[in-house]
C-alpha cells in the first residue's frame, strides 16, 4: 500500500468526526495545544494513521503527515465512522446500515454530510466576514 | 532645730501653729523653719508692729487679750511671706484672713505633683514626645503602642501641648526622616514597578501577537486576540469548548475542542445556540 495519504483526511476528536480537504487544511484547523495534549486520531479516506507533530516556534504550527512506520487502520477507521454516524443519527448522514456499511460508503456519506456543513470553511461554505450584514447574509446562505 | 517640748506653752491657735500671748512666741514649732530659722520666734520677734495669725506671715496688726479670755486681731494691711512656691509650701499672700489656709493648702497640693523628680517626668516625656513624633514610619508600631500605653500617650501629648516649640521641632524632624523613608520606598517600588511594567508589557504583546489562548481547565480555552495558525475563524477572538456526553464519556459530534466558538458552523448542530 501507498504511504501516501489520500483525501479527504479524518480527524477523530474522542467521538467527534472532522473531515478535511487536505493534509494542510487538517493542520491549520488543528491547534498546537491541542496536538500536543493528544487529542486527535488522523487517518487518510484509507485508513492510513496519520500523525501531527507540532513544529517550534512563536507561534507554533502544526504538520500533519504519515510517518514510515505508519499502518492502514481500515478497520479501526471503520468502527470510529460506524459510531459517529449512529450518534449523529443515520437517516440524517444517509447510511441505512451502518452496522454493516463498508469503510467507502462511510467516507462518502460523511464527507457529502460534513461537507455540506461547512467542515472547511472557504471551500464548502463561505466563512463569516466582520460585520453583522455579512453574517446575517452568510447565515442565510447556509 | 527646737523639739516641740522645748517651747511646750500653748494658748491660742493660730490656724497653723500655737500662739501664748503671754509670752509673745509661738509654742509649736514654725513649719518654714527652714526658711526662717526661727521655730517659736512671733512676728518677727517685733510683736508690737507685727502680727501672724496664719502662723506663717507676718503682718503689720496685733492680737490683744480680752478680759474674757478672747482674742482680738487688728489688721494694719499688708503682708510679707515667704514664698516657697520651690518647694512646694507656699501661700497666696493675699491678706485675706480666711484665705491663707485653704490658698496654702492648694499651693501646697499643686507644689506636690510637679515637686517631686519633675525633671526627670519632663525629660521622659519630652523623650516620648520625641519619640512618638519620629516613629511615624512604623503606623502600625505607632498606633499599637499608643493603644497599648494610653497613659504614656497621653502623657505625650500632655508634654506636646506644654511644649508646643519642642513638639513642632521634633515633628518636623520626624516628619523629615519619614518623607526620606518615603522617598526611598517610594524609588524601591517605583524600580519594582518599572520592572514588572516592562516585564507585563513584554508578556502581553507577545500574549497579542503570538495569538495565544488561556486555558480554564481541561475544556475550556479562550482566544482573546485570536490565534495566528491561519485558520479562517481562528483568527477572529474566539473560545474552545468541549462538549462530553455523560453517558457515553464521548464528545458529542460537533462538540470537540479544536471548534473555533462561536464562528465555526457544524453540520452536526441542531440549532444555531449550538455554536456556543
Amino acid at each position: 500500500m501507498s504511504l501516501n495519504p489520500q483525501p479527504p483526511i479524518i480527524v477523530d476528536e474522542n467521538g467527534d468526526i472532522a473531515f478535511y480537504e487536505s493534509l494542510s487544511d487538517a493542520a491549520r484547523a488543528l491547534e498546537a495545544v491541542d496536538v500536543i495534549a493528544g487529542e486527535y486520531e488522523i487517518f487518510d479516506s484509507c485508513g492510513l494513521r496519520l500523525r501531527a507533530m507540532v513544529a517550534d516556534g512563536e507561534p507554533a504550527s502544526v504538520t500533519v503527515r504519515a510517518s514510515e512506520a505508519a499502518k492502514h487502520e481500515d478497520a479501526e477507521l471503520a468502527v470510529r465512522l460506524r459510531n459517529f454516524v449512529e450518534r449523529v443519527g443515520p437517516e440524517r448522514v444517509g447510511v441505512t446500515a451502518p452496522g454493516t456499511a463498508q469503510l467507502s460508503e462511510l467516507v462518502s456519506s460523511l464527507a457529502s454530510f460534513l461537507g455540506s456543513g461547512a467542515v472547511l470553511p472557504g471551500v464548502v461554505s463561505s466563512p463569516p466576514k466582520p460585520g453583522l450584514g455579512s453574517v446575517k447574509r452568510w447565515w442565510r446562505e447556509r | 532645730m527646737t523639739s516641740r517640748g522645748t517651747c511646750s506653752r500653748p494658748f491660742v491657735f493660730l490656724n497653723n501653729r500655737h500662739y501664748d500671748p503671754t509670752t509673745g512666741v509661738f509654742i509649736s514649732v514654725d513649719p518654714l523653719v527652714t526658711k526662717t530659722m526661727q521655730p517659736c520666734i512671733y512676728g518677727g520677734a517685733n510683736p508690737v508692729t507685727y502680727s501672724d495669725p496664719s502662723g506663717l506671715c507676718i503682718v503689720p496688726g496685733s492680737f490683744s487679750v480680752n478680759s474674757d479670755g478672747t482674742v482680738t486681731y487688728t489688721q494694719m494691711g499688708g503682708t510679707e511671706c515667704y514664698n516657697s512656691d520651690e518647694d512646694g509650701h507656699g501661700n497666696s499672700g493675699d491678706g485675706s484672713d480666711g484665705g491663707y489656709g485653704v490658698a496654702s493648702v492648694n499651693h501646697s497640693v499643686t507644689g506636690y505633683i510637679g515637686t517631686p523628680g519633675k525633671a526627670d517626668l519632663v525629660g521622659g516625656l519630652k523623650e516620648i514626645g520625641i519619640g512618638v513624633a519620629k516613629t511615624p514610619g512604623s503606623i502600625i508600631g505607632g498606633a499599637s503602642h499608643i493603644v497599648t500605653n494610653p497613659i504614656e500617650t497621653g502623657e505625650g501629648l500632655w508634654w506636646a501641648a506644654n511644649n508646643p516649640g519642642e513638639a513642632a521641632t521634633a515633628l518636623f524632624d520626624g516628619c523629615i526622616e519619614t518623607a526620606q523613608s518615603f522617598g526611598t520606598c517610594l524609588g524601591e517600588i517605583a524600580t519594582g514597578a518599572a520592572i514588572v511594567k516592562t516585564s507585563a508589557v513584554s508578556r502581553t504583546s507577545r500574549f497579542i501577537v503570538n495569538g495565544r489562548e488561556i486555558s480554564v481547565g481541561p475544556n475550556f480555552r479562550l482566544a482573546p486576540f485570536g490565534n495566528r495558525t491561519g485558520n479562517v475563524f481562528g483568527r477572529w477572538p474566539h473560545y474552545h469548548r468541549r462538549v462530553v456526553d455523560p453517558a457515553t464519556g464521548q464528545t458529542v459530534p460537533g462538540g470537540g475542542i479544536g471548534r473555533h466558538r462561536p464562528w465555526q458552523p457544524k453540520s452536526t448542530d441542531n440549532s444555531f445556540w449550538d455554536r456556543f
